[in-house]
């Protein structure tokens, strides 16, 4: 059915990425946003950031995984390749009573299947709204092959309104203390 | 009716309900709470649609591929493949197959997909064996039961009641 397409020839391209241990993380250099994925961002935009910040416009080549491991070189597009970078690059989840801090990672994993959704970097600790409530991580987030890259609140993400059950984890490279 | 079942997977609105999410499970898993997808799928199993009229609506889309540039149409061929993905009939397989084996950047998103729908395919299409000492008549038995997991029979739920067939020897 695809056989014009396949005729064409591989299209994708992609570089090294390695672990800290060595192994091969498969990626993507992705394409350019066209008007098409522009414009439907712009409306995304409207409908779940009302309280972002965005930082930079959509833009290709990587996706959350690429911009957090990747260095904006390229998309990381499979979970099981990020749980092995957590686990080969050192990184260990935070504890309930520990704070993330300016650096670490945030994970957005779906409840149903414990699947990653999502990966973005803490950029810093905000005050909480009411005193004495806990300060509030800020996240840099680029949501996929196609977006811009937006600053939110970690807990102000998309996937509740489109009815998907999540959790928040915080996961650190510094050691446990 | 099956023409309009098609076109409505390539609505504005079923591109947007995806949002942000960006990994091929996350969309399957969507795809097919969707009412476009549901649509598809009945309109598959009651019979108007036939392969001919899938091959040509996917012709269609194809005709605005550009070598270089994102293909419009990712989103309509990804929820195709989540309708298709429970479909004991060659066509779902060739088309699965076919559009997963694919290397294309210009529509990396459906070909995740697609693969990842044929490997739920493959996964559930599963054969799994296990052997009971059973008590008969005062005696134990050693009964050896195999169980053959079918996708295709569980039409209406994504996750769960699947169908299963004992054989027992």
């Amino acid at each position: 059915m695809f056989e014009e397409l396949r005729l064409l020839g591989p299209t994708e391209s992609s570089i090294i990425v390695q672990t800290r241990k060595g192994s091969a993380i498969r990626n993507l250099i992705e394409l350019e946003p066209g008007d098409q994925q522009r414009r439907r961002y712009r409306l995304l935009l409207n409908k779940f950031g009302r309280s972002w910040v965005e930082r930079k416009p959509p833009t290709g080549t990587y996706n959350c995984a690429g911009h957090v491991w990747a260095s904006r070189r390229t998309a990381l597009l499979r979970p099981e390749d990020w749980r092995m970078i957590l686990d080969e690059d050192g990184y260990r989840r935070l504890g309930d009573m520990e704070r993330p801090v300016a650096g670490d990672l945030v994970l957005y994993v779906d409840n149903r299947n414990s699947e990653m959704l999502h990966v973005g970097r803490i950029l810093r600790l905000r005050a909480g709204v009411a005193d004495g409530s806990p300060p509030i991580p800020w996240v840099l987030s680029k949501w996929n092959s196609t977006s811009g890259e937006v600053m939110h609140r970690a807990p102000d993400v998309p996937f509740s309104a489109q009815g998907i059950s999540h959790r928040i984890e915080f996961w650190t490279d510094r050691p446990n203390l | 009716m099956s023409a309009k079942v098609l076109e409505a997977l390539t609505s504005e609105e079923l591109a947007l309900s995806v949002g942000f999410l960006s990994t091929s499970e996350a969309l399957r898993r969507f795809l097919a709470t969707t009412r476009e997808v549901a649509a598809v799928r009945q309109a598959f199993e009651e019979g108007a649609i036939i392969e001919e009229t899938v091959r040509r609506f996917v012709s269609d889309l194809l005709a605005d591929f550009r070598r270089g540039e994102r293909f419009p149409h990712e989103v309509a061929l990804a929820a195709l493949a989540v309708a298709l993905q429970r479909r004991p009939t060659d066509f779902s397989e060739e088309f699965l197959r076919d559009l997963s084996q694919l290397k294309l950047a210009e529509m990396s998103t459906c070909i995740r997909v697609a693969h990842e729908c044929r490997k739920r395919r493959v996964s559930l299409a599963c054969a799994v064996s296990k052997d009971f000492n059973l008590p008969t008549s005062g005696e134990s038995q050693l009964f050896h039961v195999k169980t053959f997991v079918s996708p295709l029979r569980d039409r209406h739920n994504d996750s769960a009641n699947t169908t299963a067939t004992c054989e027992v020897t």
